[in-house]
């Protein structure tokens, strides 16, 4: 935008090489939808409740509130997990990792493997019934945790092993 | 001279007590605080009080409350130990519930020697070992209260002082390839800066003590300002017309009253805190800051731990053109000190008191080498201006809506048409918005700026606290890039650099793609460059 035309080739990042299981998808909608159903059951039933003690018209706004509400929870449950799934990415390199995540907000993320300190895989209730793990790589930053999402439970704990003996074989994490 | 015979006496490692005149000092403490008014509260109670003996029970009351805290005290330092053996430093304290405290010294960053007021006469200090790590529950510290100096002094070399191998490795690190050989910016040794008299006068608008010393006036006036105002306008009831004029006045007057004594106190506090200021680099390869006038303050950070420095430009004496420094490292993590203990005046983190802008820049380079806060920084593209102009447009509109539904609400509630001076103060009202919302955004966008230098990152942003930090290459362990999907459509991205200090993530907002990218891979080769395309 502010360059002129004569700049060299401008720099981009390439995505990771790998995608996230397909599985992530249903697993991102459950998610979802386990936050969203509060989140329209709050104003629908006081709303409910209302409407059949009183005949009020103002109580149409209450259900326009609700309807609103309900639109926008069920565009997130919709939308967020297929858009996640085709940003998700990620790759390990001998050198280095590199995740892509988020979905409106986009994150990439780059830690090289000499300044890894701990490599954990976690795998919640909802995670556990599609099979699926996240694997948390932190430095010594305090807020440079990379995390891969929506992996196979195995492939998810090859890749934390593997982590795990390429950065013991390097020492030093800048502390 | 002390420093052999102290270090004589600590030759193997053994458990060693607090100094039992921190008893005294308590002592001291209690019978000031509560001792000395619980007596003249009994005095004054046994005359008023229809028998004399009320004021035996307050002495009684005083009595046992000076007392019980003089008990803690023993049994504080009774049951206070802690040793440093050549791994670890330990602490076992803790009068009703136990605490077993063991921290390996390879991860000591810092040391904080304080000598309170109280501790002084008895010479006594607070030593606070800062650590990168979390030690307790919320805290990353060590703390004795009290030890002799000699102690805090043979405390503060000892847990410092590591000439071992990682020392050596690290420093050999330091150096990246391809830059020229080190001889010709040795770092400097010795004092690298001392406080100059002049410098107490930006103590009036300083951050620390000018919030301080406002806040606390401002908490003042509004807890009693209520009653004169009544009493006065009580009084001039009768003549309310007449009066208008000089209660107006009496305001003004008050209100610069506040502002010249707030800004007194803040000196005061700034002298306070800044007497005798010293910055200098010890042999054993730490930067000591001592400062402090009643209460005295030394702060060692290990330089191998310092990843870089922060040049602090804050508003209202950026005008005046000062500036301070800070160090950038981890240990030094509470930015506001600890609950008032230590000292939260001045952050720990600090190197220098607030000086000229290029005396600043001088203790800059002094204290990390290769540092200079005087180069010319990249702006970032117009687009980061668009942006904040268009969330100024938005303030502004917000401002609107608001004012339009009040007078909406005016116009049906009241039968009468509303006076032409409404609409003139809401027009100057959304002028005055919109002036503040703009100056606000620019000032915003030229604070942002980043550059690269030999050794450094430097990354600058704020408005009111302007801060330009520069981080050291080799301490950058990371690079976040972050896109909102307006910052897609404008071409920008927020640049993070991960590092092991502070909060971990120093950001570059709104920076051109490219810009950042090209700085992230110049900055630390190879790092970034396997997932970077060209297009």
């Amino acid at each position: 935008m502010s360059a002129a035309p004569t700049t060299p080739p401008r720099l981009r990042l390439r995505p990771p090489r790998h995608r996230v299981e397909r599985r992530a998808i249903s697993y991102w909608t459950v998610r979802a939808a386990l936050v969203a159903v509060p989140v329209v059951l709050l104003p629908l039933v006081p709303t409910i409740v209302l409407t059949t003690l009183f005949d009020v018209a103002a109580l149409n706004w209450l259900w326009a509130l609700v309807a609103a509400v309900a639109i926008v929870a069920l565009g997130v449950v919709v939308v967020m997990p297929q858009w996640r799934f085709r940003v998700h990415r990620w790759e390990v390199t001998d050198d280095a990792v590199y995740t892509l995540a988020g979905w409106l907000w986009q994150e990439w993320r780059v830690a090289p493997m000499s300044r890894i300190q701990t490599v954990d895989t976690q795998r919640g209730p909802v995670q556990r019934a599609f099979r699926l793990s996240t694997v948390t790589v932190t430095t010594a930053s305090a807020a440079g945790a990379l995390r891969i999402d929506g992996l196979d439970a195995e492939r998810a704990a090859e890749v934390a092993e593997q982590l795990t003996d390429a950065t013991q074989a390097v020492p030093g994490d800048a502390t | 001279m002390t420093e052999e015979t102290t270090t004589e006496t600590h030759p193997a490692p053994a458990w060693h007590r607090l100094s039992p005149l921190t008893v005294w000092a308590g002592v001291v403490v209690l019978v000031t605080l509560f001792g000395i008014p619980g007596l003249v509260l009994a005095v004054i109670v046994g005359i008023a009080a229809p028998s004399w003996l009320w004021g035996l029970l307050v002495v009684l009351a005083t009595t046992l409350l000076v007392g019980s805290g003089i008990g803690f005290d023993i049994l504080r330092y009774r049951r206070t130990q802690y040793q440093v053996t050549p791994e670890r430093m330990e602490l076992r304290s803790g009068v009703l519930s136990r605490a077993h405290r063991s921290l390996p010294r390879e991860r000591i960053r810092s040391v904080d020697v304080a000598s309170p007021i109280w501790a002084r006469p008895f010479g006594l200090c607070r030593v606070t070992v800062g650590t990168g790590q979390s030690v307790t529950s919320g805290s990353d510290q060590l703390t004795l209260t009290c030890v002799t100096v000699a102690d805090g002094d043979w405390l503060r070399r000892v847990l410092l002082h590591q000439d071992d191998e990682p020392a050596v490795e690290e420093a050999a690190q330091r150096q990246p390839a391809g830059e020229e050989p080190a001889g010709s910016d040795l770092p400097q040794r010795g004092e690298l800066a001392r406080m100059r008299t002049p410098w107490f006068g930006y103590g009036a608008a300083a951050p620390g003590p000018a919030a301080l010393s406002y806040s606390v006036l401002g908490g003042l006036a509004a807890s009693t300002a209520q009653f004169p105002i009544t009493w006065i306008l009580d009084q001039l009831d009768i003549e309310t017309n007449r009066a208008s004029v000089p209660v107006g006045l009496t305001a003004l007057a008050l209100a610069l009253g506040v502002l010249a004594l707030g800004a007194l106190v803040a000196l005061a506090l700034q002298v306070e805190s800044w007497w005798g200021y010293r910055l200098t680099r010890e042999p054993d390869r730490t930067l000591r800051v001592r400062r402090g006038l009643l209460n005295l303050s030394s702060v060692s950070v290990e330089e191998r731990r310092l990843r870089g420095v922060r040049l602090k430009h804050y508003l209202p004496l950026r005008w005046f053109g000062a500036a301070s420094v800070g160090a950038v490292a981890s240990g030094l993590d509470q930015e506001s000190g600890q609950g008032g203990q230590g000292g939260g005046l001045v952050p720990k983190s600090a190197l220098s008191p607030e000086m000229p802008r290029a005396e600043a820049n001088r203790v800059a380079a002094a204290a990390l080498p290769g540092v200079d806060f005087s180069r010319q920084l990249t702006a970032h593209p117009r687009a980061a201006l668009k942006r904040r102009l268009v969330r100024a447009g938005a303030v502004v509109l917000a401002a609107v809506v608001l004012l339009a539904a009040a007078i909406t609400i005016a116009v049906v509630a009241t039968p009468q048409q509303l006076p032409a001076a409404i609409w003139w103060g809401a027009a100057v009202l959304v002028l005055l918005v919109a002036v503040a919302a703009v100056t606000y955004a620019v000032s915003s966008y030229r604070g942002l700026g980043y550059g690269l230098g030999t050794r450094q990152v430097y990354l600058r942003r704020g408005v009111v606290a302007r801060a330009t930090v520069a981080l050291n290459r080799d301490a950058v362990i990371g690079w976040t890039v972050r896109r909102s999907p307006f910052q897609r459509r404008l071409g920008l991205a927020t640049l993070g650099a991960t590092t092991a200090a502070e909060a971990g993530v120093f950001h570059a907002v709104d920076v051109d793609l490219h810009g950042g990218l090209a700085l992230a891979d110049e900055a630390v080769p190879e790092l970034l460059a396997p997932f970077l395309e060209r297009d």
